[in-house]
């Protein structure tokens, strides 16, 4: 076991680059706190505004997006792959694993900060759309 | 006979409304079956033609192209200016223009000879200009003016003297040292305008697009003129909004003396981080003057140096130079109209900033150029402060991008405590007049730009030889800030208006922006504060004005809330009265429990008997019209303070009722939210129980509002510095209907 090291513990975001607008609309991520069904409607959702190229609400991205990016790491890949699950039902799902790196920022005091680096396994589903 | 042009126009309005239809229907022909197929397609046809015609009607009536085109594209001159138009649309624009053009009359006689008059000024001050003289105004005719300025060119012609600035467009360092300077006077042609309200840098842009406030003795930027609550919400959410905030006064303030150096900073910021003292990271948070909070801003100390810099809101300002003047032995520099600044926030606030700033080399860059490639979170420590030595945006075309690096962006996060970000004679020659107005040298005139950019061949290096000292700190999460020399802002904000992920704000947004991050916005949700307090009297009188301008069918604001409350003033957040109202059910001769029914009223020498909630409410509205104060009423809850702890756990009393018109009340910032339907108001009244009675309310809502971060209405405010459960009701002035919320200390 390492040694735990003293300080608040300030779990930096794993999501560091900037994202496109096509990017931000076509990607959910699933955090500890996402409850299972909240993720499930919201993704409906934006599959569903994918899905039809008609109606009042449209992405003006449809062209090109074919597919919606569902990301989980540590632990909320169980819950990222059931979710992933629930959609196999209905639609083609790619499931990728793969690692992040994550920084942890340990405040000592108003000066001082002890970074440690970590990995994190994380998981990446890949919905496909079924365009109309 | 009638206009023929009218005549016309209605005719095309009611084609337009025509909706065709069949007159005959094939699907009923034989009489005893329904043909589907041909029904079908006959309702079809109809569907389609009213579709058609609501389409037609909508642009029936429209005589110009613009009009098509939406709001953000239109412009104030397209009417008449078919650059104003876009390229695609300006041939019609054109054909459309020479149809119905208006003549354009020509002024003549005394409207004639003022113009040219005018006209013959402005020639000789642009000829001064040029000659990089300064020329000389006084608030006279036109004629007068113009003798005056002619005098000055013959002399310097005759005796040849020396420019007074060292470039063609005018700028100079105008700086006070000891003593306030006076602002700068600007252009001769918008001399008078500018003379009680300064403007900006970049007052002639912000004019065209936004409502300007005149306040605290600046123009400023209010709201863009083009609605903007939802976009700019989401603008802050995931790209960036900019604001040129040079109405912040700077002063430096030098002490060579490094002990009490940093006793002034002390008693100034009380940090105890030996980084800010140093200079490695700046300072955004509380300024105290005489023990006292008056404002959270920003401060950077060079201790190297001996300089601090102080940035403040300009209302603070004035007071905080004279404490330094009276009580601090040291040198301050007005830098009021020397210094200017750009605020940008949201999560590409960063990587923006970087685009518009094209760097001399030095050791910083590698880092800088690592750290615009993130998205703006809270990996890059808040109080991070970098200088540069920039060139002038203006001479290149495209903006800066850096190429992503293969580095891993956490070790140069590690790497950050342990570089030097901040080079100290750059932050020197922010401090310095002198080389402020270095950096002024040969600005390039827009001639000069125009005819760069004309040759094709031309290199940015051939003409730029400017060096522009900059000062870039991350004040608080997704907020970053520029500091520049005053002439240097308008071109960086032109640049940095032209990026895409940037859009312009005004002081509306920045209130925006913190209400819905859930801060609070100086002044007014501090209304312990001198200027919190004073806004909070203001905005009651307005109100009032605006009550009493109401014609007598409507009902006022007032009358509405005297059905539910006695006492609170309708207009404002009465805390004159809540104090009263608090410290009275503390009195020590108070009975154990009040009668609830209303009795006559029983003196005792001059003072009313307190046996019911009603003498008590009386009491109150009788205390309400002996005192106005002048001076906050509340102050701001202090744990340390004994009297406040006696206070907060409910074991402190009052001995008298003179004893509570000296006394001031102890109150916490709060955030509101509901936790079902409703709405919340500013001035909003907060209840601890479901009885909205008088007795009952603990505080008020300072800005209220929708949250658009949130989705749901919410609050900031301040309430009794007591214990209440989390739980409380949010009644709106003038209204009967209570709102269940939950509170939250900030």
């Amino acid at each position: 076991m390492t040694k735990r090291i003293q300080g608040k513990h300030i779990k930096h975001t794993a999501n560091i680059k900037p994202r496109t607008q096509t990017e931000q609309i076509s990607t959910f991520l699933i955090k500890s706190q996402t409850p299972y069904v909240s993720a499930i409607k919201k993704i409906s959702k934006q599959l569903s505004k994918f899905e039809h190229s008609t109606g009042v609400k449209k992405y003006s991205q449809y062209k090109q997006v074919s597919y919606i990016t569902v990301k989980g790491m540590g632990k909320s890949i169980e819950k990222t792959l059931s979710v992933g699950l629930y959609f196999q039902e209905r639609y083609n799902v790619d499931i990728h694993t793969g690692t992040v790196e994550v920084l942890d920022e340990f405040q000592q005091d108003e000066d001082e900060s002890v970074y440690k680096k970590r990995l994190v396994s994380s998981v990446e589903l890949k919905i496909w759309l079924k365009k109309e | 006979m009638s206009n023929p042009n009218i005549n016309r126009k209605k005719a095309r309005l009611y084609n337009s409304r025509n909706i065709r239809a069949q007159s005959t229907d094939p699907s009923l022909d034989s009489k005893e079956k329904l043909s589907v197929p041909t029904f079908l397609a006959s309702r079809q046809f109809e569907i389609k033609s009213f579709e058609l015609s609501q389409l037609n009607s909508k642009n029936a009536l429209s005589t110009r192209i613009f009009q098509s085109l939406p709001r953000s594209l239109r412009r104030r001159a397209a009417s008449h200016n078919v650059k104003r138009i876009p390229k695609r649309l300006r041939v019609r624009a054109v054909r459309e223009m020479s149809a119905t053009g208006p003549v354009k009359r020509m002024p003549k006689g005394r409207q004639l000879y003022k113009i040219q008059s005018a006209k013959r000024l402005l020639r000789v001050a642009g000829r001064l200009k040029s000659m990089k003289q300064i020329p000389e105004f006084k608030s006279v005719n036109i004629r007068q003016q113009y003798k005056l300025l002619s005098k000055q060119l013959k002399e310097l012609v005759e005796n040849k003297k020396l420019p007074q600035v060292n470039n063609a467009v005018g700028s100079r360092d105008v700086v006070g040292i000891n003593k306030l300077t006076n602002a700068p006077s600007g252009n001769i042609k918008y001399f008078k305008r500018q003379r009680d309200f300064v403007w900006l840098p970049t007052h002639i842009w912000h004019a065209k697009r936004f409502k300007m406030i005149k306040n605290h003795g600046y123009q400023i930027p209010h709201t863009p003129t083009q609605k903007c609550f939802k976009s700019m919400s989401r603008q802050g959410k995931t790209k960036a909004i900019a604001f040129d905030t040079s109405y912040y006064g700077t002063m430096i303030i030098n002490i060579p003396d490094k002990q009490s150096y940093k006793n002034v900073l002390h008693d100034l910021i009380r940090t105890k981080s030996t980084k800010v003292v140093n200079g490695e990271k700046s300072y955004y948070g509380w300024i105290y003057m005489n023990s006292q909070q008056i404002y959270q801003g920003y401060v950077y100390s060079s201790l190297a140096n001996g300089q601090i810099i102080i940035r403040v809101f300009p209302s603070v300002y004035k007071k905080l130079f004279k404490h330094f003047k009276e009580n601090v032995n040291c040198t301050i520099q007005d830098c009021r109209f020397a210094l200017g600044s750009i605020e940008l926030t949201g999560p590409a606030a960063l990587s923006s900033l970087s685009k518009m700033l094209h760097l001399h080399d030095s050791k910083t860059i590698e880092i800088w150029k690592q750290l615009t490639s993130v998205q703006d979170t809270d990996l890059i420590p808040i109080g991070t402060t970098f200088t540069f030595d920039s060139q002038d945006p203006r001479i290149f075309k495209s903006f800066k991008m850096y190429k992503s690096d293969t580095t891993n962006i956490y070790d140069v996060i590690i790497s950050l405590q342990s570089t030097q970000l901040v080079d100290p004679s750059i932050v020197n020659q922010i401090c310095q007049s002198e080389s402020r107005n270095n950096s002024y040298k040969d600005q390039l005139t827009n001639k000069d730009i125009g005819k760069f950019h004309a040759n094709l061949t031309s290199q940015p290096k051939d003409i730029s030889k400017s060096h522009i000292p900059a000062l870039v700190s991350k004040l608080a999460r997704q907020k970053w800030m520029i500091i520049l020399p005053w002439h240097w802002i308008l071109p960086f904000w032109l640049t940095l208006a032209k990026i895409r992920d940037v859009k312009p704000g005004g002081i509306q947004q920045i209130y925006q922006l913190n209400f819905e991050n859930g801060v609070g916005s100086f002044p007014q949700d501090f209304p312990w504060l001198e200027d919190g307090w004073i806004y909070n009297d203001i905005n009651g009188q307005a109100n009032l004005f605006k009550a009493s301008k109401l014609p007598k069918s409507q009902v006022t604001l007032a009358a509405a809330e005297s059905k539910v409350s006695d006492v609170f003033d309708a207009y404002k957040c009465d805390w004159h009265s809540l104090r009263n109202i608090t410290y009275i059910q503390k009195l020590k001769n108070l009975p154990e429990k009040l009668e609830s029914k209303t009795n006559y009223a029983s003196f005792e020498g001059l003072e009313r008997n307190i046996t019911s909630t009603h003498d008590l409410i009386q009491v109150v509205r009788s205390l309400k019209e002996e005192i106005v104060d002048s001076e906050p009423v509340i102050e701001l809850y202090d744990e340390t303070n004994p009297n406040h702890k006696q206070f907060h756990d409910n074991s402190s009393t009052i001995e008298s009722i003179p004893a509570i018109v000296r006394s001031k009340l102890p109150v916490r910032q709060v955030r509101v939210t509901l936790i079902g339907e409703g709405t919340i108001s500013n001035n909003a009244r907060v209840y601890s129980d479901k009885d909205a009675c008088d007795v009952n309310v603990i505080g008020f809502v300072t800005s209220g509002g929708m949250n658009l971060r949130q989705g749901a209405f919410t609050g900031i405010g301040a309430i009794v510095a007591q214990e209440f459960s989390s739980q409380i009701y949010i009644r709106n002035v003038g209204q009967t209907k209570l709102y269940l919320g939950k509170l939250e200390l900030v």
